[in-house]
């Protein structure tokens, strides 16, 4: 914790303006409340997004994270959902409407590498260099916080290699740390590529289809591990997932998309799973 | 039950076999090829009848050429790779824009519009007769060549990796180290033993334009018309060839891991010389 606020606070203060709060509203670990009332860390208004001719990916999307909340969006399989996060990384172009992250707008530029190193991403595919181990594949979270220099010369700081290893032990790879990533199984894989997220220690994390192929129980370190770094950094969570139950226990909110179009948005508190499934499916109205 | 949706005709395939036989017949016609005028090629086997026995006197000459054709080629592939590189990495797309990726491939492209051998003319121009030449025109065509195919590999692999590492803030040198280089490491190894195949074969003909190598020797023979002598020559060539291709799939299985997607692994094309 002690190390990870330290190079926490180095790696951000060369980012933009020292923000006054990072975004641990109402969260902080000492207990003192947090009077700047939490902002917006997403922000989509009226997003249009089409691939080439077909019928429209997204349709009139807006949504509101605010700092340190966690959200999920479910929906079924083709709604649009790994396209949303996407588009907040940038990688997708919109048709129409604004998208900002962190109160920076996202548009086609390339964003600094400050920047983007405060948003985490896992994608669908997971985005894993198969051809290097385990914990190179973690410690290239931490790329942007080491030099040119010594990252090319794989020098990384003793710090950096503590985090890669708690990272790993936080979703129960550690032991596999010397295997090439192409010959781990497929929730191997997934938690490999959550543990590069964690090393990152990004102010938002964007996570595609996040405890897709885990059981029961592996999913629970995992989303404990995550629990863990949301409470230590005020994390933003923004996650994909197919388990109803997780998103509407684990989530502050819980966003439903159909065909590209936001149904509903509701509290995970508030709802029970009979009447999320309905509106998963289309059969009961917001 | 819904109706399975109608099946389209495809005429794509139809249409560009039409094409094709059209450019063969217009080609054809257009140079005159007439089966009557195919007879010369018996010529060949007359040739080829002077040539046997080959003359073994002549078996320490070859070696000793082979081995500088060797030294040429190996020479030309180190200089060539070093330089192409960093070459082919400026030209890939999904890594740089286009302010950098159109002047690397205008170069790489320049490169390439001559031909080894004329390269090699060039060189003995430039630098005088003799195997420096050649060692210069094989490792400039190596950059032109190996650059292309480099950045092409590039281009081709999976974005995943590059998209996940890049948004976690990694900057592009970053990006190369740890996601391009490794990613396309087999790829690179295995165009470089290509290159090196290639560049045997381009320097084996340096010769005929002073070059070194053993094309000196070939030519020279070829004009006094010693058949003989010019078969055992070849035999050198067509053995050093076979050895190199042997060598290089003992590297392939025991260095290359078999790559997960072979869909990503590139095409192996011959250059055009
Ligand atoms: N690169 C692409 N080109 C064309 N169409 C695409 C592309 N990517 C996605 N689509 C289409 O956009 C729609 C939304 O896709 P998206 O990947 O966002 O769905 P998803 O909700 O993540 O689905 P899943 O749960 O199956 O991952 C789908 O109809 C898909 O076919
Ligand atoms: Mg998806």
């Amino acid at each position: 914790m002690k190390v990870a606020t330290d190079i926490d606070s180095a790696g951000r203060a060369s980012a933009s303006p020292p923000l006054p709060v990072l975004g641990q509203g109402g969260r902080d670990a000492g207990g003192a409340p947090v009077t700047v009332p939490p902002c917006s860390a997403i922000e989509m208004c009226d997003v249009w997004v089409r691939y080439g001719k077909s019928a429209p990916a997204l349709q009139q999307v807006c949504l509101n994270v605010r700092q340190g909340e966690r959200h999920a969006i479910v929906g079924p399989s083709g709604s649009g959902k790994s396209t949303l996060l996407k588009v907040l990384k940038g990688l997708v172009p919109t048709e129409h409407g604004t998208v900002a992250t962190l109160g920076t707008p996202v548009n086609g530029k390339r964003a600094h590498r400050q920047l983007r190193a405060r948003i985490g991403y896992i994608p669908q595919n997971l985005g894993l260099v198969s051809s290097a181990t385990v914990l190179q594949n973690a410690l290239m979270g931490c790329l942007h916080r080491v030099g040119e220099i010594r990252s090319w010369l794989g020098l990384f700081p003793e710090a950096e290699y503590r985090a890669a290893h708690e990272a790993l032990e936080a979703t129960g790879i550690s032991h596999l740390s010397d295997r090439l990533a192409h010959q781990l199984s497929g929730g191997e894989r997934r938690r490999l590529a959550i543990s590069r997220a964690l090393v990152q220690r990004p102010e938002i994390l964007l996570a595609d289809e996040f405890l897709s192929e885990l059981d029961d129980v592996t999913a629970e370190q995992v989303l404990r591990g995550l629990d863990k770094a949301h409470r230590e950094l005020g994390m933003t969570v923004l996650m994909v997932e197919h388990d109803l139950q997780v998103a509407r226990t684990f989530c502050d909110r819980v966003t439903v998309l159909r065909e590209g179009c936001k149904v509903c948005e509701v509290n995970g508190s508030e709802i029970d799973d009979t009447r999320l499934r309905d509106l998963f499916r289309g059969v009961a109205a917001a | 039950m819904t109706p399975p949706p109608p099946r389209h005709r495809n005429f794509a395939p139809l249409i560009v076999a039409a094409v094709l036989l059209a450019l063969t017949a217009w080609s054809a016609l257009a140079l005159e090829i007439r089966p009557g005028r195919l007879g010369g090629i018996g010529n060949l086997f007359q040739i080829l009848g002077e040539a046997i026995p080959p003359d073994t006197t002549l078996v320490g000459v070859a070696v000793e050429a082979i081995v500088e054709t060797l030294q040429i080629a190996f020479l030309g592939t180190a200089m060539g790779t070093v330089l192409a590189l960093p070459l082919g990495l400026l030209g890939a797309r999904n890594i740089f824009g286009r302010g950098v990726t159109v002047p690397a491939r205008v170069v790489l492209a320049g490169i390439r519009t001559l031909p080894a051998l004329l390269w090699a003319v060039l060189f003995v121009v430039a630098v005088g007769l003799g195997p420096l030449a050649g060692v210069l025109a094989a490792g400039v065509y190596t950059v032109g060549y190996l650059g292309k195919l480099q950045y092409e590999s590039i281009e081709g692999m999976d974005p995943a990796a590059i998209h996940a590492v890049g948004s976690a803030g990694a900057s592009r040198v970053q990006l190369i180290r740890y996601v391009v280089l490794p990613e396309s490491a087999n790829h690179i190894l295995s165009q470089i033993l290509f290159m090196f195949e290639h560049n045997v074969r381009a320097s084996s003909i340096f010769g005929f334009v002073g070059a070194g190598g053993i094309g000196f020797y070939i030519a020279n023979y070829l004009t006094v018309f010693r058949y003989q002598s010019v078969l055992t020559l070849l035999l050198a060539v067509f053995v050093t060839i076979l050895v190199i291709d042997y060598l290089s799939v003992l590297v392939r299985d025991r260095f290359l891991v078999p790559s997960r997607s072979s869909a990503a692994r590139p095409r192996r094309r011959r250059p055009a010389s």
